[in-house]
């Protein structure tokens, strides 16, 4: 992201009708100018890009950030005369020198087509002026590849002096793709070798499947999003691995959050999207309101904070197209949980089994049968024992759903299915006990 | 007087654009300058131009700017104003450009001419009547590239007049000299 100013010399002589390169070479040249201005532009808000024709040297577009000038100016280029390569360089280092931000690094891209006939010590001089002043040039060699290539050479080698790389000298052999040639080249690659996006050259794979020519606004925001996302992510399972040290029960909460989809986690993390509250919310809350019916132990305020908490940092989130519900939904799971603290144990219990009939249809994921069985099963031993989490931990349906969320366990796998099965078993022959008892 | 450049282009005709001296009239003090060539002056579209003395402060100032950034070079602009009656034109405001020259080598030279033209929609929004008529320098010689210049300014306005505004002080005669350019083929 190298904040720059560009001068583009087009070669408009009378070479450029020649057809070598696909349609003609000022058409190619175009091209390329195209290529070269967007890139420049995208790699940095504030760069600058103007426009020179080489051969009756004229200014076409001075410095811009504008596209749309470049490229209409750059359309009324025809071919004329013959260039004057080191008067243009010098033109172009006129208008380098009064670009608005002296932060600018300054640059030329030259396109040369055509044989230069000038005097090997002039162009040394220029580059030599060059070099003092600090102005990188990028010489695109292109249909009179011979002639030019020493010359062309020793310019670029004496503004690179010894250590320098800020120069290159790209020669394009005929073929239909200037353009395309480009793209590989350090031209456009820049020196650390970052440079194009990949899908840029395809025209098609565009990141996120917005096409940044069309809307750099939405691809920046969501290019911005995902790095947040990712960052909260790594935030999130890092405080996760502080944790897992302590209860089991854990586990069920916080994995929701790194098991869940990249893009509609915000949505899921903290509240449903849009509509009602998610499978996700519902076992939070009810374990919420779990937690603070049981008291005591720190390590149970922990689960309740961690959903409250991802709540509020989704609350705060940049707004960006996709979490503009979330905000919306996360704020009202806020308020859902302190209004919970209000209610008393028994109303927060009633209530949190209404939820989870209420959006609890029939699907084919044995998670849901799970969970509208295990409210209720899980808040009839707290209310019996206060802390008795080795009965919780018996339930199979439950064990079932946790196991579901731990990543790396298959909850259909044969093992697992056996030792859920067996308890099972178990737990219908205490039930049928049970009942016996309480008939007589 | 007369300067005459001649550019031999390529085939059988030779051009060559010279600039015509008129006469400059300021809006107090009449003098008729005793050079003026009336019969030639007459067959062009203007034979007469008259500043106004706001634009003589702003050139003056223009080029007081420049030299104290220590640039003792000449300063361009651009003039506007609006045609009097035929052949008489009224030069009301100007405001400075951008530009650049190369000391050594006549020919390359640079001049803002999107800062010109954005500047030139702003003035248009305060006062619609006042279009672009010509461009100055601060000279105080006609220089080589002149006429390349006016070439730029008459992508704006087909009749370029060029006035040479000489910001050093001189109580004798005018300090302004006005130019047209002429188009002349010869074989």
């Amino acid at each position: 992201m190298v904040l720059e100013s560009t001068i583009i010399c087009v070669d408009n002589s009378e070479y450029m009708r020649n057809g070598d390169y696909v349609p003609t070479r000022l058409q190619a040249q175009q091209d390329a100018v195209n290529t070269i201005c967007r890139f420049k532009l995208r790699s940095n808000p504030e760069n600058n890009v103007g426009l020179l024709t080489l051969a009756n040297t004229e200014v076409l577009a001075t410095l811009t950030t504008d596209v749309g000038k470049i490229l209409t100016s750059l359309h009324k280029v025809a071919p004329n005369g013959n260039i004057n390569l080191l008067t243009g360089i010098r033109i172009a280092h006129l208008a380098l020198k009064h670009r608005q931000s002296k932060n600018h690094k300054m640059r030329i891209v030259v396109f040369v087509g055509s044989p230069v006939e000038q005097d090997e010590k002039e162009v040394i001089k220029v580059a030599k002026r060059l070099k003092k002043e600090k102005v990188n040039i990028d010489i695109i060699n292109f249909g009179e590849t011979d002639d030019n290539q020493s010359l062309l050479e020793q310019l670029v080698s004496v503004i690179n002096g010894r250590e320098g790389s800020g120069s290159h000298l790209v020669t394009v052999p005929p073929s239909p793709h200037l353009a395309d040639a480009l793209l590989s080249s350090p031209i456009v690659q820049g020196e650390d070798g970052a440079g194009a996006p990949a899908g840029f050259a395809s025209g098609g794979g565009f990141e996120f499947g917005v096409d940044p020519n069309e809307d750099p606004e939405l691809a920046l925001a969501l290019r911005v999003s995902m790095e947040e996302q990712r960052q909260r992510q790594q935030e999130e399972e890092r405080r996760v691995q502080v944790e897992s040290g302590e209860t089991p029960m854990e586990g069920a909460a916080p994995p929701a959050a790194p098991t869940t989809p990249k893009p509609p986690v915000p949505m899921t993390e903290g509240g449903g999207g849009g509509g009602g509250p998610t499978e996700e919310e519902m076992l939070q809350q009810a374990l919420a309101m779990s937690m603070e019916g049981g008291g005591g132990a720190t390590t149970e305020a922990k689960p309740p904070a961690t959903p409250v908490t991802t709540a509020a940092a989704t609350a705060t989130a940049a707004a960006t197209a996709a979490a503009a519900g979330a905000p919306q939904s996360s704020a009202r799971s806020g308020g859902l949980s302190m209004d919970f603290s209000a209610m008393t144990e028994e109303e927060q219990i009633a209530y949190a089994m209404q939820i989870s009939m209420q959006d609890c249809q029939p699907k084919d994921e044995a998670m849901d049968v799970d969970k509208a069985p295990k409210a209720p099963k899980k808040e009839q031993p707290k209310k019996e024992e206060e802390q008795d989490f080795s009965e919780v931990m018996a339930d199979p349906a439950f064990l079932e759903s946790v196991l579901q969320n731990l990543p790396g366990v298959d909850p259909q796998s044969q093992a697992v299915k056996e030792a859920v099965g067996s308890l099972t078993q178990d737990k219908d022959k205490d039930k049928n006990n049970k009942e016996d008892k309480d008939k007589k | 007087q007369q300067s005459c450049f001649d550019r031999r282009l390529r085939g059988s005709f030779t051009f060559s654009y010279y600039f015509i001296y008129l006469s400059t009239w300021r809006q107090q003090i009449e003098t008729r300058p005793s050079q003026t060539q009336t019969t030639s002056t007459e067959t062009l579209p203007v034979n007469k131009v008259v500043v106004h003395p706001l634009v003589l402060l702003s050139v003056v100032d223009h080029f007081t700017r420049m030299s104290k950034i220590g640039n003792t070079k000449r300063v361009v602009g651009v003039l506007l104003g609006s045609w009097r009656s035929k052949g008489v034109l009224d030069v009301s405001n100007s405001y400075a450009g951008l530009f650049d020259e190369d000391d050594k080598d006549k020919s390359v030279w640079y001049l803002d001419h999107d800062y010109l033209e954005n500047k030139y929609h702003m003035f248009k929004k305060v006062n619609a009547r006042e279009k672009i008529v010509g461009w100055y320098h601060t000279g105080p010689k006609l220089n080589q590239n002149d006429i390349a210049i006016n070439d730029l300014v008459r992508r704006y306005c087909s009749n370029s007049v060029l006035v040479i505004i000489d910001a050093h002080a001189s109580n004798i005669g005018l300090p302004t000299e006005a130019y047209y350019s002429v188009e002349e083929v010869h074989d």
